[in-house]
């Protein structure tokens, strides 16, 4: 990755600001499909949540029949918390190497500069004569702090909406201060290790946050982000029409055994009916 | 499970973030890797990776004194530097240059931007500097590459490309001059010519009455080696991965290595460390692990030395000797070899060598005493070798320069 950000760098103006964007979109295309799964995966066992936490109520000095349950729920939905976590998984090593390649390559000072020279390909001749790179990009030096402390906040505010747009509206306030404490708490932790970190790095954060929300948008809307703006909440995709029906409020009384079955038919009515381009599905209560 | 899942994941970014920050900030810290100096009458001085300067007895290896510390809360302008890292309000000042030794003036630059004179009398320095410049503030830039003393005048010049030079009696500015953008080579003096490399891709030689420029030549790479002179040409390595002859009175090019058709000698790596010259032979140390012997009048590959690891320390000439010493080059763990300290004697093409422990590299120059030669490591240990004894070892107790008191 260190040789291929340093040659793109080469192409792009000798900007290795430019070849950090650049790189940081083709990877997040590249993993779109993981993406896109994960973000399913979330939004479906977000979508199950309430079914979720009603098992819970009903069977909450029963752990075996609730961890019962929890699973013929979830085995009927086709819904697993290692689809949510796997796709992550795999992307993880391909973040963490691209992070490395970024701070190799933006090397600042003497040793780092000295550390880039092993990763260089010997074949690869183009390379030598613009290494070390021009650290230069706006008004930043890649391998040093942002002084102006622009890129922490756009790091902060970016991460901010894209986790905001995955949160879901909570009604229990315990779980909404929690909800709101972590929704500020890995912005703020990122936000301030930017202050620290090379802006080459941070660059790199606030290009793949705002890629990150254009993905998100297209595959599960504006989220909880809507709200700020005044909006609904948002569908399952931003092309399909609202649901006119108001949302189902289960009673204890209305949880029983096939609560399940109840919830995997109540699923796949929706999405039948926004294949059909119906505004809303029937539903089949128990 | 909603929470639980967020905490998981909370927890897993957090995992994260730590492996990023330990791989991304402490692995890249600046230490900084200086050499030393040594005068006729056997007087040391280091330049700890704490920003100590240590005086040395260099024929009993007893610290003289205490050591003085310089001190800084200014980042300096590296990114990792310990300071930022650590959090700490101040740190010791990250050193690259050796220190240079005149009279009882010993002459030091770091990273805060700040040269430093201290005095050394009575076998001990001075706790505090005997001169500093600037006398208010710091220079726009840091010292990476060294300061050379001649002529009365202390020459470096800083990372944001300007020479400077100094008097050497009270460190008053005699000029400055902006040439490049970026330089962390050393310069070296020639009677009245500055000869220096930058990162821009050029060589300059300047005269030292006043800075103005002599000649200036254009090389495809950026450099940070220190050239050397040596009869009418001074010869200097680049990123470029050639080495380089120029006419030292009109910088034209002499030669060039490797020539257009070379395919099998090619050098594979940068030019880091500064070359060597014996008998009409330049050694042109690289970071590829090889050093290539090059015939001063022409060019040509008169050998090559296979070292294995990489070479970034510069090497010293005892007597018909080359000392070299070697860090690690591979980043495969099951690549890597040892490092060591190379004795080559050129005249039959044979070689000693001493090994170093385990995870010890060797960047800061060497630098000797009569045949002793001084190597400081990456762990700022100062080891030793006497080159003249016949089963070459390695000092069993080196001086640690961050806990000597």
């Amino acid at each position: 990755m260190v040789n291929v950000l340093i040659v793109i760098s080469k192409y792009l103006f000798n900007s290795p600001g430019l070849a950090i964007i650049v790189f940081t979109v083709v990877i997040r295309l590249a993993m779109f499909p993981l993406t896109k799964k994960q973000l399913l995966s979330s939004k479906k066992m977000q979508e199950m949540q309430p079914k979720i936490q009603e098992l819970q109520k009903k069977y909450a000095k029963d752990k075996q029949k609730l961890a019962k349950e929890q699973a013929a729920l979830l085995k009927e939905t086709g819904v697993t918390n290692i689809g949510c976590i796997l796709p992550m998984i795999i992307q993880m090593p391909i973040w963490v190497a691209l992070y490395q390649s970024i701070s190799r390559v933006v090397a600042n000072g003497p040793e780092e500069l000295l550390n880039l020279s092993r990763y260089l390909y010997p074949n690869w001749h183009l390379i030598y004569p613009i290494v070390p790179l021009n650290s230069q990009f706006l008004w930043l030096n890649l391998g040093a702090p942002d002084h102006l402390y622009i890129l922490p906040i756009l790091v902060f505010a970016s991460m901010w909406a894209m986790q905001k747009m995955v949160t879901p509206p909570s009604t229990d306030p315990q779980q909404q201060a929690q909800g709101q404490m972590m929704l500020i708490m890995m912005p703020l932790l990122f936000g301030f290790m930017t202050m620290t970190f090379p802006s080459g790095l941070a660059l790199y954060w606030v290009a793949s946050n705002l890629i990150g929300i254009v993905i998100q948008y297209f595959i599960t809307g504006w989220g909880g982000l809507a709200n700020m703006f005044g909006k609904k909440p948002a569908n399952p995709t931003p092309h399909s029409k609202p649901s006119s029906e108001p949302k189902k409020i289960y009673t204890p009384r209305e949880i029983d055994s096939n609560a399940a079955r109840n919830f995997v038919a109540d699923q796949q009515n929706r999405e039948k009916g926004n294949r059909n381009g119906n505004s809303g599905s029937k539903r089949q209560d128990s | 499970m909603n929470i639980k899942r967020k905490f998981f994941l909370v927890i897993l970014a957090i995992i994260v973030l730590g492996g990023l920050l330990v791989t991304g900030c402490t692995k890249g810290i600046a230490r900084g890797w200086a050499g030393g100096a040594v005068t006729p009458n056997g007087k040391m001085f280091v330049a700890s990776m704490t920003g100590r300067i240590i005086a040395i007895d260099a024929s009993t290896n007893a610290v003289l004194g205490t050591p003085a510390q310089l001190v800084t809360t200014a980042s300096g302008g590296l990114s990792c530097l310990p300071s930022s890292c650590s959090g700490q309000s101040s740190a010791g000042v990250v050193i690259y240059a050796s220190p240079e030794v005149s009279g009882q003036i010993v002459y030091v630059g770091g990273t805060d931007g700040k040269v430093y004179g201290y005095q050394f009398v009575d076998n001990s320095l001075l706790k505090d500097p005997e001169w500093v410049y600037p006398r208010q503030g710091t220079m726009s830039g840091y010292i990476i590459g060294g300061i050379v003393v001649a002529n009365d005048s202390v020459y470096f010049a800083t990372s944001d490309g300007v020479v400077y030079a100094l008097n050497a009696n009270g460190l008053y500015l005699e000029w400055s001059k902006k040439i490049d953008n970026k330089i962390w080579s050393a310069p070296i003096v020639d009677g009245d010519t500055l000869y220096i490399g930058s990162f821009g891709k050029t060589v300059y030689a300047l005269n030292t009455t006043d800075g103005s420029e002599k000649w200036t030549y254009k090389t495809d790479g950026a450099i940070s080696s220190t050239p050397v002179v040596d009869g009418n040409n001074i010869y200097i390595g680049d990123y470029d991965r050639y080495f380089y002859a120029l006419d030292k009175a009109t910088g034209n090019l002499v030669w060039k290595f490797p020539p257009p058709n070379e395919v099998t000698d090619t050098p594979r790596n940068w030019f880091w460390a500064q070359p060597a010259v014996l008998n009409g032979v330049i050694y042109a140390p690289c970071l590829d692990g090889d050093v290539y012997a090059l015939d001063a009048a022409n060019g040509n590959l008169v050998n090559k030395y296979v070292l294995g690891n990489s070479i970034s320390s510069s090497p010293v000439v005892i007597g018909d000797s080359i000392v070299v010493a070697t860090s690690v080059a591979s980043t495969d763990p099951k690549k890597q070899i040892n490092n060591k300290v190379y004795i080559i004697d050129p005249t039959d093409k044979s070689r000693r060598e001493v090994d170093l422990p385990d995870y010890e590299d060797v960047n800061a120059p060497l630098f000797n005493y009569g045949s002793i030669v001084y190597i400081h490591t990456s762990k700022d240990n100062l080891y030793w070798i006497d080159t003249a004894a016949q089963d070459v070892k390695l000092s069993p107790n080196p001086i640690n320069l961050t806990t000597v008191k």
